[in-house]
């Protein structure tokens, strides 16, 4: 069953770096240990915190450190290379809110969430989903 | 056969060898070892065999890889993988991983198969048929071997077992390149081919520059491959070589202490760089490749000497996600000119030809 949310793709993605590449994961945790995400993808809220070594989805908006808003169709840019973060910022495509420090963990936490992505065996199968449930 | 070659009277003049006798040191040298983690034998092997053809307009990289898989979590023993990359108006291509049920690679043989993408050596040439899925970007060649392969065993390897290299630096090309739906005729292009396996992980304290180059003029019978092995730091060399063909022989090789490389001080300058897989762009997006304005070998020996000046002017870059730790390892394919002039037994060389160069560097 493709994952249609991303809610949904995030929290199996995060199961998946944990269980096949827990240096990643780890190190995720680590840069973002105490902070609160509010993530929105096509008007879609998902909110994510780090505490305890750990990431959790929760079920309600809470207060967040960083605010992201950004679309199905530029994280598929970013990932296919039609784009780059730095140009999906400057052309507000991607928006991101927080202090500077935070942002930074921020972008930190979101390299290794990349890097574990990259050679997680399960992300392929998982975007490709997440893809399809996408498409019109 | 496919296709004459007129190269080979014209490069005679060394002792003349017929086309199967290289064919038969390709069978007897070139073919898969295949991992023996299989059979109860060491893991983290790695084999590829690697072509490149420079046609006017076009560079063509196409690698066949199988190397045991190493990411915890993956249900699988090896890791079939294609890489595509061409530089037509610009360069395009990717990398593909295939299930092993749907690859198979024949031990003592070059034959793989990775789903339709085949490349297999018989009647004296390799051929080679792949095609992207989600590019649009397909190739059929047949590539005649105009050289003997020379096998470089045993180069060694800081953290692990050594490395072997088998090379064949000319070819010739007959065959098709689609891109977006454009056909380019490479009949006639030279080509180079090479081979590796060996026992170690991406991240290994290992870097390395190899390249080779092919004259422009077909009725030149030199051509020449190079490649220094250093450690990360490139502090250490760990194996230097020049070899140089006259014809379908070796006819000089340096190595070591008879070679000194001097590189520009100023890095190539780039507004853009291809990045394959184009995912791996969000991990290394930087435009500075550490890829030197040009790089001068020069080798001497006795009486011999010779001077090999390549010049970049383009950027791809492989990007590999290390297998020791979470970094990149990158391989940037240079595509360059060169220049080659020296002496060797007596005779003077000197060509100008086309280089494709090879610079690992991290991330």
């Amino acid at each position: 069953m493709p994952e249609t949310r991303f809610a949904d793709f995030l929290a199996t993605s995060l199961q998946a770096l944990d269980r096949e590449l827990p240096q990643a994961y780890a190190l995720l945790c680590t840069h973002l240990a105490g902070q609160q995400l509010a993530i929105e993808v096509d008007g879609e809220m998902v909110g994510l915190s780090f505490a305890g070594g750990r990431a959790r989805l929760l079920a309600r908006a809470a207060p967040a450190t960083v605010h992201v808003v950004t679309s199905r169709a530029l994280i598929f840019d970013l990932i296919d290379a039609r784009c780059t973060l730095l140009q999906a910022v400057l052309s507000d495509r991607l928006l991101v809110r927080g202090a500077p420090q935070e942002l930074l963990a921020f972008h930190d936490g979101l390299l290794a969430y990349l890097h574990g992505a990259v050679r997680a065996p399960s992300f392929p199968p998982l975007l490709r989903a997440y893809r399809a449930a996408a498409r019109p | 056969m496919l296709f004459e070659n007129p190269m080979h009277s014209r490069l005679s003049d060394s002792p003349r060898r017929e086309p199967s006798a290289i064919a038969r040191a390709i069978e007897m040298m070139d073919y898969a070892r295949r991992s023996p983690a299989s059979l109860g034998g060491r893991g983290g092997h790695k084999e590829w065999l690697h072509f490149v053809v420079l046609a006017p307009g076009v560079d063509l990289l196409v690698n066949f890889s199988c190397c045991d898989e190493v990411r915890p979590g993956a249900n699988h023993a090896v890791l079939p993988r294609l890489v595509l990359l061409s530089r037509t108006d610009t360069w395009d291509g990717d990398i593909e991983n295939f299930a092993p049920e749907d690859a198979h690679v024949e031990g003592g043989r070059i034959a793989f198969a990775f789903a339709d993408n085949r490349l297999e050596f018989r009647d004296g040439s390799f051929h080679l048929t792949a095609a992207l899925r989600e590019r649009p970007i397909a190739v059929r060649l047949c590539l005649k071997p105009l050289t003997m392969p020379v096998f470089v065993p045993s180069t060694p390897m800081l953290d692990g077992p050594p490395l072997h290299w088998l090379v064949v630096p000319r070819l010739q090309t007959s065959g098709v390149l689609c891109v977006g739906g454009r056909d380019h005729v490479l009949d006639g292009a030279p080509a180079y081919h090479d081979h590796n396996w060996g026992h170690f992980l991406w991240g290994h304290d290992l870097s390395w520059e190899w390249g080779f180059v092919l004259p422009d003029d077909a009725a030149v019978p030199w051509c020449l491959t190079f490649v220094r092995l250093t450690d990360r730091k490139r502090i250490t060399a760990l194996e230097h070589k020049l070899l140089l063909w006259r014809g379908t022989t070796l006819s000089r090789s340096f190595r070591e202490g008879e070679l000194a490389v001097e590189t520009a001080l100023a890095h190539l300058p780039l507004r853009s760089i291809f990045k394959a897989p184009r995912p791996m762009a969000l991990l290394v997006p930087e435009l500075a490749a550490d890829v030197p304005r040009h790089l001068e070998t020069h080798a001497a020996a006795g009486s011999d000497w010779l001077s090999c000046r390549c010049e970049p002017y383009d950027v791809v870059q492989v990007c590999i996600p290390s297998e020791t730790d979470l970094g990149v390892t990158i391989f940037n394919e240079v595509s360059a000119r060169a220049q080659v002039r020296g002496q060797i037994g007596g005779e003077a060389v000197a060509f100008a030809g086309r280089s494709i160069m090879e610079f690992i560097r991290y991330a």
